[in-house]
């Protein structure tokens, strides 16, 4: 029953049709080094910036999630790691860059819990104003979502909002089904962040957003390092290795 | 004896049942899986060369590549979800602010064939212009909207007001502009411009040259 079970998280939904590109044919290649990964970065990167449509980052040597439009930074957030493993991150990116991809997208997303930002008295009266239907100016708050990336990667986005839950059971046996997963070699990195920040994450990142990764030695445009942005919380400091 | 045995079957069968019920319950999933279609981009097929100083060339090419979508002065960010303004640098926040973005709305025209959706374009745009003390020329749509004719004398579409102090236009009609319903900011209530509060837009006015880019998602 055991294995029925983890056969089932780990096999998990119905599997994406972008998990990735298979493994190399041929005799077992060498895995791709940080040189090969950084090539497949940037030019990853300049395909997706071909688009109005913006992408995630997930920068690893910033350890920040990034929102991407035509190549350039327009939202980032800390990723204030909340786990009593060491370098869940660099895990995560691990397994994500695992047979040498560097460009994944999100295969489904699943929010615990939310709460409505503008109360819906503002928004009725303000919608009989502008003749809209109050819906579409209504913003969520979420509590707690998942994004999930295929091959058992996670990000688990946290805040302190306190939202409504859509189904407590539904829940329960998702977490019970991460949890498990986890255990069958999944990565999971456990984040917390603002409701503001997380507002636009929820938005921003539905399924099928190509989501790209900087792997760990991965030089940016810019040869000299710059500091973070600093329109969220402060950075936690890494544990040293 | 016979009883006891028929009584720990019994309970051995509810533990399975339980045990059967637990584990359809998880590994059936609570929600389905949406059908995501396959990445545009096949990353996979990006491949350095095997010889190393070519290799070297191509990254530095590519790093170029990305360097030059990249604007050298601070840019303007419009994040239409969480109503938020910036203007930024890659790794610096220089000014932030709380705007208003389009309702997403539609209004058809009853008397003839045409709509207007009211969204803020999602993209990368340039300031095209700056106006101090703008006036407002009222489309069509913001007469018929009030259930209003439309005037044929186009002074009686002038609007002194509704724009406030400053306007920054970004192309194709749209505005970066002030309001008189500050009250709003944060709820996108607008007909696709982009509002702001008084203090916040005369900061940007004056901070932004002609040129500057705006990125609007």
């Amino acid at each position: 029953m055991l294995i029925l079970v983890a056969a089932a998280c780990g096999g998990g939904n119905k599997p994406a049709r972008s998990e990735g590109t298979a493994a190399q044919a041929g005799p077992a290649a060498a895995p791709p080094g940080a040189a090969e990964l950084s090539y497949r970065a940037l030019k990853a990167e300049l395909a997706l910036s071909k688009t109005d449509k913006p992408y995630l980052v997930i920068n690893v040597p910033r350890s920040a999630l990034e929102v991407h439009l035509h190549g350039l930074t327009v939202w980032d957030c800390p990723m204030s790691i909340a786990s009593s493993e060491s370098d869940p991150l660099d895990r995560f990116a691990a397994k994500f860059a695992s047979n040498g991809q560097v460009l994944r997208q999100v295969t489904d997303k699943y929010v615990y819990a939310a709460k409505d930002r503008n109360s819906s008295q503002t928004l009725d009266i303000v919608a009989k104003v502008v003749k809209v239907d109050p819906s579409l100016m209504q913003r969520s708050l979420p509590e707690r979502f998942l994004l999930k990336f295929g091959d058992g990667l996670v990000l688990d986005v946290r805040t302190d909002v306190v939202g409504t839950p859509a189904s407590k059971m539904s829940n329960r046996r998702m977490d019970v089904r991460e949890k498990l997963g986890r255990l069958t070699g999944g990565a999971t990195v456990v984040f917390q962040t603002d409701g503001d920040h997380a507002l636009t994450l929820n938005r921003v990142a539905q399924p099928g957003t190509p989501t790209l990764i900087y792997p760990a030695g991965y030089v940016p445009v810019a040869p000299d390092a710059t500091p973070p942005a600093r329109n969220a919380a402060p950075r936690p400091a890494r544990k040293p290795r | 004896m016979k009883i006891l045995w028929a009584v720990s079957l019994a309970l051995a069968a509810v533990a399975l049942s339980l045990v059967v019920v637990f584990a359809v319950l998880i590994a059936v999933p609570p929600h389905d899986a949406p059908d995501v279609p396959p990445l545009s981009v096949d990353a996979m097929s990006f491949n350095l060369p095997p010889d190393g100083r070519k290799a070297e060339t191509e990254t530095a090419a590519a790093r170029a590549e990305l360097a030059r979508l990249k604007p050298k002065l601070p840019y303007i960010v419009i994040d239409t979800h969480d109503q938020k303004i910036y203007l930024r640098t890659e790794d610096k926040i220089i000014l932030q602010g709380v705007c208003s973005t389009g309702n997403d709305g539609t209004l058809k025209d009853p008397s003839a064939d045409r709509a207007w959706t009211f969204a803020t374009p999602n993209g990368v745009f340039k300031v095209s212009s700056k106006v101090p003390q703008p006036w407002w020329r009222k489309p069509d749509w913001a007469f018929i909207d009030e259930g209003e004719p439309i005037p044929k004398d186009p002074k009686e579409r002038l609007d002194p007001n509704m724009m406030g102090e400053y306007a920054m236009g970004f192309g194709d009609g749209y505005f970066i502009h002030g309001t008189i319903y500050e009250r709003l900011l944060g709820i996108n209530v607008t007909h696709g411009c982009v509002r702001l509060g008084s203090a916040d837009l005369e900061k940007l006015y004056k901070a932004v040259p002609i040129g500057t880019q705006v990125y609007i998602f």
